[in-house]
């Protein structure tokens, strides 16, 4: 299948009166027609810049970005603002965490559909609104031409990230980018988007760049995994090998704080320590200060993102020798294995 | 030639010269100033507030009457004169005096018959007869009604147990008959006022209490429109005869302006006459500037008087000459005077103000503070001062409290530690007015009503005249021995009365201060560059009959 | 919609009502006597005993709030001024038009003056517009408005003459005799008076209308708006503006009854005949059917307004319901 989207060596800065935020340092990753990439990281890892890098949405002033997102070969980071704004809503889609915040609450939730249609359709509105209301009845609004002049602030938080989905994929796009589209939802909620998600992409094609810090999310819908942690990319595989043998110390951490069905803990907590600071990152390796397995090198210098001497599209960034990386990996998924399905 | 032309061309030529002389005769005074006075024109006043009526009836303010003296014609009136002889009353539509008759308490009175209302209807007596009619009237409620107690009959219109006055009647189309239930040689000063103008018929049945805006009136002018809280508009009277002057066409005054702004609209010439004054920072500018009474600021002594009251129902101050006496000593006139800007008045520690008739200037106490007429003060305070406390009212304006300051320190210099309270100007006519109120001095000031002294003397002197409350006598004076020279002044007429009241000054004023008077009050008028040749009434003040505006 | 003015009307009346006797008690707690004033210099007993009974004064103070009351709700009237007798409906209605033109022609000026001002420094923040800007908050805000007032009178009304430098043209229907009237002369009266008036609250504005134009801008619905495809102008208008401006359609509702207030200061110094001249001066004067008068069709305005604004509020924003 052809490549979609591929993203080289992505950097975005901020300037802030701070100073520089590195964001995003070197990301690269590639996703093919059709198929679904998964993002996992951290609060503040950096996933949601990358993806505004790729729409072109960060604020202008304040982001400066390098490197290359080729869409269809397309590099989007050199489009002109008029090219960026065709693609925008008709190729490549956005829907967003906070479906109470997304939606702009002053408009009816047809006529925001409307809009986007009409923005890339040479049709008329009556033409929009029926389309707009067909897309609406297929994320499972009930009575949807009637819900179609209803306000934002009349639907729940699952409904209106229905809406979005609709609003999304109403072009037809081919790469859907969902910026953690469950997190602000409660887990039932969150089932049924994820389950929408996944049988429209099957009746449409759509690729799927998925945003979002549950692993359990990612093992249920990516095909590829990309681990971000502090703007870099820590580890990098096709979703059921990064399951079978993760191989970097920070995946473990993310895999050891699955929720258990007997704990009921806070997911992140079991990683030790905060993510570093993106205005002054440590040297060497980012996560040295947190990683239990630290040594000398690792504070020296910064580790690349290479193949698994195994795999080759097995990527990972960790100093460890690869006896040891096995080992932990199994140490950890035998922690939880009854567990995962 | 025929004899028919050298005729006709005579006739001519004599017609050609007689109108060059009238041309260049009439307006002779004013065209030896420079530029071009003419008749005609408007003359553009400002006022920062509204005047409270222009009915005849109701109008009780000097700045209303400032414009009734343009626009009324009365029985007896003072004439477009400045002092002294404006403040010499004359007769108006009356012809000569009164015939009195009957012991003082019959007035029969000659009127002129060419006088003519501005709707062109004739004044005749029965329209002075309708205006003390409607005065009465119980529905107007006007404020003139206390003038009119001497009027035989006034009493039973005023409590509603008649519509007309009995003892006021027209006895024909020119004489007027007044009797009175007690002799009042002040009478024909009280018809001055402009209450006592005559009104036209169309007014004489209308009784709306909330009174007229325009009239028809018999002056020189007649309020033409009125927009209360904007603007009020005096026209000439086309059928106007009588001897008065009436040059500009149109009197325009607008209301609600700003002291600064009516200042700037003069100074520029947008406005000619600032009547409620200029901001009274201003006139030592003006005065610098265009000098005092050579053409643009004018300042026109007014028959008023400023005093510090003594309230004699105080232990401090009953039976107590000495003290009284002390304080007229120990106060500094020149400093009071000073805190209310430049050329405010004229220092005076009589009673009577100068210019009113029985007015005589005598020396009696220090116009000027120095070593010592301090001393002097406090020779006579020594042993007299009670306590030593004593408070002070006045109002709470900027100038009123900084003259209580001054006032503070010279009567703490003959031993008398004075509280000041400061009250907003009603407040303080309403406490002091009432009797028993707890202050030893008040700052009061007074300005005629009409030009006689029965007004200063007996009105705010008289203990006869204390009540329990609405007090003008705010010392609380009262005196057995005066009081019946005060009546007895208040029966004679002539120099005979300008004499006993002279006295009265004089004699109150060195042997019994009841007040601390310390200055008469001026009114200072900024008119613009185009202004020419009014003339100042001592009573009713700025003639805007007089007035000329510069084409 | 028919519950919300119920309740508003209760609420008005309630206002209403302290409003009024608030008055009523401070003008008694004041110990001037209207009654003597209304006589005059040589106030006689009676003359201050019968205009006592004419102005009511002689009853006792419930009694005359009753009287008031039922005058004002049986006749709608005010009644009549203690100092000149005139009906206090009609001069209030004469100098109604007055206080309107200054305190509406202000807003619409200072609407007009700091919607693109606090949009365009929203937009670019530290550009050279946005500094300046702040600049001329800074001064707005900390300059009272007499002193700006009196300076441009001063200044462009007397010394440059570029305008009138005080005074009130009827915008239609001048009085007879007037020297100026209609709506050029109307308008050319009051450019000053509409720059006193309208500068503290453009200043207010622009500060206001920048602070919101910038949260909304990072609102995640127009970054929604922005990934649909929609080009600046449009992401501008129908998602920013829209949503930035609402609260100051609420802000602009409050601030009108603080710029009656306001309102007082200009007329006096450009001899403006409008409401806040006409309460200052019956202050002066006692006159309390006068004051008691401003005081209520003040009330009145400012509920009405708010419920105005209420509506269309209501009407631009979904999220409101009335009731
Ligand atoms: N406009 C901006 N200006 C400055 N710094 C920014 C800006 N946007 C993001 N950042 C910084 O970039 C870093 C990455 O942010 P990003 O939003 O991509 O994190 P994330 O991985 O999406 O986290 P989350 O899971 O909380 O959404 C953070 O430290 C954030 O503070
Ligand atoms: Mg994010």
């Amino acid at each position: 299948m052809a490549t979609l989207l591929e993203v080289e060596d992505l950097r975005t800065y901020f300037t802030t009166d701070d100073g520089i935020v590195k964001a995003v340092d070197g990301v690269s990753f590639t996703l093919k027609e059709g198929k679904t990439l998964g993002i996992v990281g951290e609060s503040g890892s950096g996933k949601s810049v990358t993806c505004l890098t790729i729409m072109g949405l960060n604020s202008k002033k304040s982001a400066t970005s390098k490197g290359r997102a080729l869409f269809r070969g397309e590099d989007l980071l050199q489009a002109s603002n008029q090219r960026l704004r065709e693609i925008r809503g008709n190729d490549i889609a956005m829907i967003f965490q906070d479906p109470m915040t997304s939606l702009n609450p002053v408009h009816r939730i047809g006529d925001q559909i409307v809009e986007g249609i009409l923005l890339h359709r040479d049709v008329s509105k009556k033409e929009a609104r029926r389309r707009a209301i067909d897309a609406l009845k297929e994320v499972g609004i009930p009575r949807a031409d009637r819900r179609a002049d209803d306000y934002p602030h009349q639907f729940s938080g699952g409904m209106r990230q229905r809406v979005m989905i609709a609003m999304a994929l109403v072009n037809e796009p081919s790469l859907l980018i969902a910026d953690e589209p469950t997190t602000a939802l409660d887990v039932t909620t969150q089932a049924q988007i994820l389950e929408l998600m996944h049988s429209l992409q099957r009746d449409y094609g759509t690729a799927i760049v998925m945003i979002t810090h549950d692993l359990g999310v990612v093992a249920e819908i990516a095909d590829d995994v990309v681990v971000m942690y502090a703007a870099r990319i820590a580890e990098r595989a096709p979703v059921g090998k990064l399951f079978e043998e993760p191989l970097h110390p920070y995946t473990w951490g993310l895999l050891g704080s699955l929720p258990r069905l007997e704990a009921d803990i806070d997911r992140l907590v079991q990683i030790p320590g905060t993510p570093p600071s993106l205005l002054s990152p440590p040297r060497g390796c980012r996560f040295n200060p947190r990683c239990p397995y630290v040594f000398d090198r690792c504070k020296e210098e910064m580790p690349e993102l290479v193949a698994s001497p195994r795999d080759s599209e097995h990527l990972q960034s960790c100093f460890l020798d690869d006896v040891t990386k096995q080992r932990e990996a199994e140490r950890t998924l035998a922690s939880f294995a009854t567990e995962v399905p | 030639m025929d004899r028919k032309i050298w005729l006709s061309v005579a006739a001519a030529a004599i017609g050609a010269s007689l109108l060059v002389a009238a041309a260049t005769a009439a307006p002779t005074k004013i065209q030896a100033k420079k530029g071009h006075a003419a008749k005609g024109g408007t003359f553009v006043v400002e006022m920062d507030s509204d005047v409270d009526y222009t009915d005849p009836a109701l109008d009780y303010l000097s700045t209303g009457w400032e414009l009734m003296y343009a626009a009324a014609c009365k029985l007896y009136n003072f004439p477009d004169k400045e002092a002294p002889a404006g403040s010499h009353l004359e007769p108006e539509v009356a012809v000569g005096l009164p015939v009195i008759s009957n012991r003082g308490k019959t007035y029969t009175i000659k009127l002129k018959s060419t006088y003519k209302f501005s709707d062109g209807s004739k004044v005749s007596a029965s329209n002075f007869v309708a205006a003390m009619n409607r005065l009465a009237n119980p529905k107007l409620q006007s404020p003139a009604t206390p003038f009119m107690d001497v009027i035989a009959g006034a009493q039973a219109v005023v409590d509603g147990k008649a519509t007309k006055i009995s003892g006021v009647n027209a006895i024909n189309a020119t004489t007027l008959q007044i009797k009175l239930t007690k002799p009042a040689p002040d009478l024909i000063s009280r018809l001055t006022m402009p209450f006592f103008q005559a009104i036209p018929k169309s007014l004489s049945g209308n009784h709306d209490p909330n009174g007229v805006l325009t009239y028809s009136s018999c002056g020189p002018y007649y309020f033409a429109a009125r927009t209360p809280n904007k603007s009020i508009t005096l026209k000439k009277n086309k059928f106007y005869t009588g001897g008065r002057s009436a040059n500009v066409d149109t009197i325009q005054v607008n209301i609600g302006n700003s002291l600064e702004v009516a200042l700037q609209n003069v100074e520029s010439g947008a406005s000619d006459y600032a009547a409620t004054g200029v901001p009274s920072t201003a006139y030592a500018t003006l005065a610098a500037k265009y000098g005092v009474n050579k053409g643009r600021l004018f300042v026109k002594p007014q028959l008023g008087v400023q005093y510090l009251a003594m309230n004699h129902d105080r232990p401090l101050f009953k039976n107590n000459p000495q003290l009284k006496k002390a304080v007229n000593w120990a106060i500094d006139r020149r400093a009071l005077l000073n805190q209310s800007g430049f050329l405010d008045g004229t220092r005076n520690d009589q009673i009577l103000p100068p210019g009113l008739p029985g007015a005589k200037n005598v020396a009696i106490y220090p116009l000027e503070v120095n070593a010592r007429t301090i001393a002097k003060a406090k020779l006579l305070a020594a042993g007299h001062t009670q306590d030593g406390k004593a408070v002070l009212w006045t109002a709470n304006r900027a100038a009123s409290l900084l003259q209580a300051q001054i006032y503070q320190f010279n009567l703490k210099q003959i031993g008398l530690d004075v509280s000041v309270q400061a009250f907003s100007r009603g407040v303080q006519i309403e406490k002091e007015g009432t009797r028993g109120a707890e202050f030893d001095f008040t700052t009061e000031g007074w300005i005629a009503d009409y030009a006689d002294a029965y007004d200063f003397i007996n009105i705010l002197l008289s203990g006869n005249t204390i009540h329990e409350s609405n007090n003008n006598n705010v010392a609380y004076f009262n005196s057995p021995k005066y009081n019946k020279q005060m009546t007895a002044a208040s029966n004679l007429v002539g120099s005979a009365r300008q004499a006993a009241y002279q006295a009265l000054d004089v004699d109150i004023t060195t042997n019994d201060p009841a007040w601390a008077a310390r200055s008469n009050f001026n009114d200072r008028i900024f008119v613009s560059a185009r202004t020419r040749g009014f003339t100042y009434n001592p009573v009713f003040s700025f003639d805007y009959a007089t007035v000329f505006v510069n084409k | 919609m028919f519950r919300y003015l119920i309740r508003r009307l209760l609420w008005a009346v309630v206002l209403f009502v302290a409003v009024t006797m608030v008055t009523y008690m401070i003008f008694f707690v004041i110990p001037a006597n209207p009654a003597r004033l209304a006589c005059g210099q040589r106030a006689t007993e009676e003359c201050v005993r019968n205009a006592e009974a004419r102005l009511g004064l002689d009853r006792p103070i419930p009694v005359q709030y009753a009287k008031f009351l039922q005058r004002l709700v049986i006749d709608r009237s005010l009644g009549q001024s203690f100092t000149n007798r005139q009906d206090i409906n009609k001069t209030i209605l004469d100098a109604a038009p007055v206080t309107a033109s200054l305190v509406i022609g202000g807003a619409i000026l200072w609407m007009l003056v700091a919607l693109p001002i606090g949009i365009l420094s929203a937009l670019r923040p530290r550009s050279l517009l946005d500094r300046a800007a702040t600049v001329f908050v800074l001064f707005g805000i900390s300059l009272p408005v007499v002193w700006i007032g009196l300076v441009l009178q001063y200044v462009v009304g007397y010394r440059l003459a570029w305008t009138p430098n005080a005074g009130y043209c009827d915008f239609i229907d001048p009085a007879e005799f007037a020297t100026c009237g209609g709506p050029v002369d109307w308008a050319y009266h009051l450019i000053l008076p509409w720059i006193t008036f309208a500068l503290l609250f453009c200043a207010i504005y622009v500060r206001m209308i920048r602070a919101n134009v910038m949260d909304t801008l990072g609102e995640d619905y127009v970054r929604t708006a922005r990934a649909k495809g929609a080009p600046e102008p449009q992401v501008m208008r129908s998602h920013v503006l829209r949503n930035a401006l609402l609260p100051v359609v609420t802000m602009l509702g409050m601030d009108i009854g603080i710029a009656l207030g306001g309102a007082i200061f200009t007329e006096a110094i450009f001899g403006l005949p409008g409401l806040g001249r006409l309460a200052v001066q019956s202050l002066n004067t006692f006159d309390l059917p006068m004051i008691q008068g401003t005081v209520v069709f003040a009330t009145l305005c400012i509920i009405v307004f708010n419920i105005v604004v209420d509506v269309a509020y209501a009407f631009i924003d979904p999220r409101i319901r009335l009731d």
